[in-house]
């Protein structure tokens, strides 16, 4: 007995995403997703962005983790509101657990919930959680030829941090190289140079995060 | 590695489907797979057989059907497979455009016992 399906085979994950862009949406809650590889900097750049955001909106992050809440307890520092996510071995976050989190945070006194995803740079990129947009972030240590390695997630960022740049001239990285093969990817999304030791750039991604929420950003981050 | 989160949401969606159609044992389990996604099918395979094991889905068959991912230029409109993994116009190498196929990852049909 042949049984026709036709659905998505991430069906029950892109409805749990797709109910929390709703919710958010009629909140005026916008969400960014941020992914990133290990050690690329992802609590780094909440930590010296949050200070900035903190003065105009009102911020809360979300942190996943595999098994510790060292994150969360850094992020916590920042003094905002922060939801530890547990994925207990699992390597990327999903959107029913997403919204586990999000129900724990006052949603109607919020403008920007920051989700830290696992870190990883393939299985995040297929997990739609519900947010407005994903941010990449990428270190100049892992190199310059991992947007065609990854095309998933390069294809699917509205932003990319460029992280660690001010130890470029240490690294082989080609900035040329790196540009041809992400513009292979994705034509529009803006390639921010950050650094969160110096903080350079550190202002320009704030202000990138602002012009999202003030766009009233919220329900244009579903895949296509 | 996503071939693991991939497999995991498929077992369950095909428990669905078994549990709501009576209960039978699973023969097969047709699949459509756009080439962007960069899913390896034999390992895809091997996670399915591996979560599968001691489950009424055991045995059963991934049959997968392939769609060739294809972009449209942004400069010269040339509609064109892509050769993952950089969306470029062979044409005229305009970099960026849109995918018009290739992203599919969905579960076409399930074959359960009589």
């Amino acid at each position: 007995m042949e049984i026709k399906v036709l659905q998505h085979i991430l069906e029950v994950n892109d409805q749990a995403a797709a109910q929390t862009r709703r919710q958010l949406g009629s909140l005026g809650v916008t969400a960014l997703n941020l992914i990133s590889a290990p050690g690329a900097g992802k609590t780094s750049l909440l930590e010296k962005t949050i200070p900035l955001l903190r003065a105009r909106y009102r911020v809360a992050v979300l942190e996943g983790d595999i098994a510790t809440t060292r994150d969360a307890e850094r992020v916590s520092a920042l003094k905002v509101p922060v939801v530890q996510l547990l994925t207990n071995g699992g390597c990327h976050l999903e959107a029913t657990l997403v919204a586990r989190g999000l129900a724990e945070l006052p949603l109607d006194a919020l403008d920007l919930v920051l989700i830290e995803n696992v870190g990883n740079i393939a299985c995040p990129a297929e997990f739609d959680l519900g947010e407005a947009a994903k941010v990449g972030i990428l270190s100049v240590a892992e190199g310059h030829d991992k947007p065609a390695k990854y095309p998933l997630l390069f294809h699917e960022v509205s932003a990319l941090v460029l992280n660690k740049v001010d130890l470029i001239e240490h690294t082989d990285f080609d900035m040329d190289a790196f540009m041809r093969d992400f513009r292979g990817l994705n034509s529009r999304a803006p390639v921010i140079e950050v650094s969160c030791r110096t903080g350079q750039g550190i202002e320009a991604f704030a202000d990138w995060v602002a012009g999202t929420i003030d766009r009233g950003c919220q329900g244009d981050g579903a895949p296509t | 590695m996503h071939e693991l989160s991939i497999a995991q949401a498929l077992v369950e969606q095909v428990e669905g489907v078994r549990v709501a159609n009576g209960g039978a044992q699973v023969v097969s389990v047709e699949l459509r797979i756009g080439t962007w996604r960069l899913v390896v099918h034999e390992s895809l395979d091997l996670y399915y057989r591996t979560l599968t094991r001691g489950t009424a889905l055991e045995g059963s068959r991934l049959e997968i059907e392939t769609v060739q991912a294809q972009g449209r230029c942004p400069r010269c409109e040339e509609v064109f497979a892509v050769e993952a993994p950089l969306i470029v116009c062979p044409v005229c190498g305009g970099v960026g455009g849109d995918l018009l196929a290739g992203q599919e990852l969905d579960l076409i049909s399930v074959e359960l016992e009589d």
